[in-house]
């Protein structure tokens, strides 16, 4: 930008102002022998007079008087000119000093730009290659899984087979062989969760939504988890006439088992698991509260990253930190929120901890459609 | 109890799976690839056969088709995905059921006997129920509309098989529930009608016309018989 470009009042050209410096003296000279010549010929040649009092006042009159005032005008004159040109360069020197500052700090913002693009490139660069290396990771453990599979099959058949004949062993490698069984099968499910995991973060996890009645559910998988006898190791509370969730069945249970199995494996035993549902808002609210050691305030944001285990230093429970992993992946998958609370009870060896996820309602007939259909 | 073939290239698979089959009862011959599992199977006539999905040279699916082009033998295949593409396409190439890796031996022997009691007293005929142009495999859990797959969750499925065996008959939604969750939940008659809703959703041509699952006024629901 140039501010001069905007200056419309230009100072006089220094030709000009040069010629009314000159004019200045000339014009007065010229004025003052222009009016001696007329007077000495008035008084002189034509009036015969000699060199009078007459001749000299009016040659004072016209040839002093008449040209000092044009002198002196003009001298005003040319110090206006002079101080408009004064201003005039004053004002072309701030413009210029200006014009240098905008420069030198539209330079400035332009370095800045340019940095602030290239480490806008060098993010993008850094985010790009992350995302490349959790894809990476993702198909190695993806691929590492589908390999472990079919040696793990074999194991497993292998320890089945040896298990037929297990009254046959010596005692002490029954205990080794029950051991050996346990800890396959948690493999299995490790590689069945991480194959899961995969799935899902490979985008390629296909929900079938409809309507899930959530207490069958719930109380099918607290079944499967602690066995069929309720009030001892788990209880169930669903509030009456609880509409059905907007979910996919099998994935629902999956997170449902995920909760439980977690309750199970950290909570005593002596004290049930709770159970519930409720509506609220609009959504199915789902809790399951325990007796069992909580979790760490510091934590709460953490139990639902992958790998993650509860207390790391714990190396009796046996979890491997994707269940709640996966729970949060399937519920937000369904439209729902995941959390946890704790501690929740006052007891300082048991304060509990509370999970808790929302789903939304399935949606209802619009009214007349079809007729009421009460059970006859 | 039943002549099985197993074709994986795993040999140690193939080798434990013939051994604790062999222990309960069943008579079973490995073959190690496709190629040499069609030999098998023209030369031993299997009753039921158990195949690998990924296997060098011809693999499972291969395999399957050339099977299906001569022969109704029930085949199990073990998939080596959990993906519910790839088990679909298993049922679609004509696949009897499948197992995923890593499956334990038990869980297979109990479907190979459920798979070859079905085949053996129902003749190649697993439970498909038929009504108008619908049709609904119970066994692979399929539903077909003029021949087009419809996606139905395991509870609205249950629903559908439940009316279409009593096809003709109104069934109250005591009895659907009843049928479908158990007898404690016999009460809980609520869900019935946003569950039939969504059902005729996926179902029906036009759910507001519906052909399928029909509404009897104050008593209950049921699919109409055939005529």
């Amino acid at each position: 930008m140039s501010l001069s470009s905007n200056n419309r009042t230009q100072p006089p050209p220094p030709s000009a102002a040069r010629l009314l410096r000159l004019l200045r003296w000339v014009l007065p000279v010229a004025l003052f022998v222009i009016a001696v010549v007329i007077e000495w010929g008035e008084h002189v040649r034509i009036e015969g007079e000699s060199v009078s009092p007459s001749f000299f006042v009016e040659t004072a009159l016209f040839g002093l008087i008449g040209p000092t005032v044009i002198f002196l005008t003009l001298s005003w004159v040319v110090r206006l000119i002079d101080a408009y040109a004064r201003t005039s360069d004053e004002l072309a020197e701030v413009n210029r000093d200006l014009e240098a500052k905008i420069s030198q700090r539209t330079a400035h913002l332009e370095v800045a730009t340019a940095q602030l693009a290239s480490a806008n490139d060098d993010l993008a660069a850094a985010n790009e290659e992350l995302r490349q290396l959790d894809r990476l990771k993702s198909e190695f453990v993806s691929l590492v899984s589908h390999q472990l599979r079919a040696p793990l099959t074999n194991i497993r058949g292998a320890l089945e087979i040896i298990s037929e004949s297990a009254d046959g062993l010596p005692p002490t490698s029954r205990r080794p062989l029950e051991i050996l069984t346990l800890e396959t099968g948690h493999l299995s499910t490790l590689i069945v969760k991480i194959l899961d995991v995969s799935r899902i973060e490979a985008g390629r996890l296909s929900l079938s939504l409809g309507p899930v009645a959530v207490e069958p559910l719930l109380a099918r998988a607290c079944a499967g988890t602690f066995g069929p006898e309720r009030g001892r190791r788990w209880r169930l509370n669903v509030e009456a006439g609880l509409p059905p969730a907007w979910a996919d069945e099998m994935l629902l249970e999956e997170v449902v088992r995920n909760l439980l199995e977690n309750a199970a494996r950290y909570a005593p035993s002596e004290h049930p698991v709770a159970v519930s549902a409720t509506i609220g808002g609009g959504h199915i609210r789902v809790v399951v509260e325990d007796h069992g050691p909580g979790i760490p305030i510091e934590e709460h944001g953490l139990i639902f990253g992958s790998f993650h285990r509860i207390g790391e230093s714990d190396s009796t429970a046996s979890g491997y930190g994707l269940g709640l992993y996966l729970a949060e992946k399937l519920v937000v998958a369904m439209g729902g929120a995941i959390g946890v609370e704790s501690p929740i009870w006052p007891e300082p060896d048991g304060p509990g901890s509370r999970f808790f996820f929302t789903l939304p309602v399935a949606p209802d007939e619009p009214r007349g459609l079809d007729d009421e259909t009460e059970d006859a | 109890m039943a002549r099985l073939l197993v074709i994986d290239d795993d040999r140690s698979l193939v080798e434990l799976l013939s051994d604790y089959l062999t222990r309960a009862g069943h008579e079973v011959t490995g073959a190690p690839d496709g190629q040499r599992g069609l030999a098998a199977a023209a030369e031993t006539r299997p009753e039921l056969i158990i195949l690998d999905v990924t296997m060098p040279g011809l693999d499972g699916w291969q395999t399957l088709a050339r099977l299906r082009a001569g022969d109704t033998v029930p085949v199990i295949m073990l998939t080596a995905r959990g993906d519910e593409a790839e088990i679909l396409r298993g049922f679609a190439a004509g696949a009897d059921d499948y197992v995923t890796k890593p499956f334990s031996f038990a869980q297979l022997a109990a479907r190979i006997g459920a798979v070859v009691e079905r085949t053996s007293s129902g003749r190649q005929a697993p439970e498909v129920l038929r009504g108008s142009d619908l049709e609904v495999d119970t066994v692979r859990h399929r539903v077909l509309r003029a021949g087009v797959p419809i996606e139905l969750t395991p509870t609205e499925f249950s629903i559908l098989v439940t009316l279409m065996r009593e096809a003709g008959r109104v069934l109250s939604a005591r009895q659907i529930v009843t049928e479908v969750w158990g007898s404690e939940y016999m009460e809980e008659t609520g869900y019935i009608r946003r569950y039939v809703w969504h059902l005729r959703q996926k179902l029906e041509v036009d759910p507001r016309q519906p052909r399928y699952v029909l509404n009897e006024r104050g008593i209950g629901y049921l699919f109409p018989a055939a005529e």
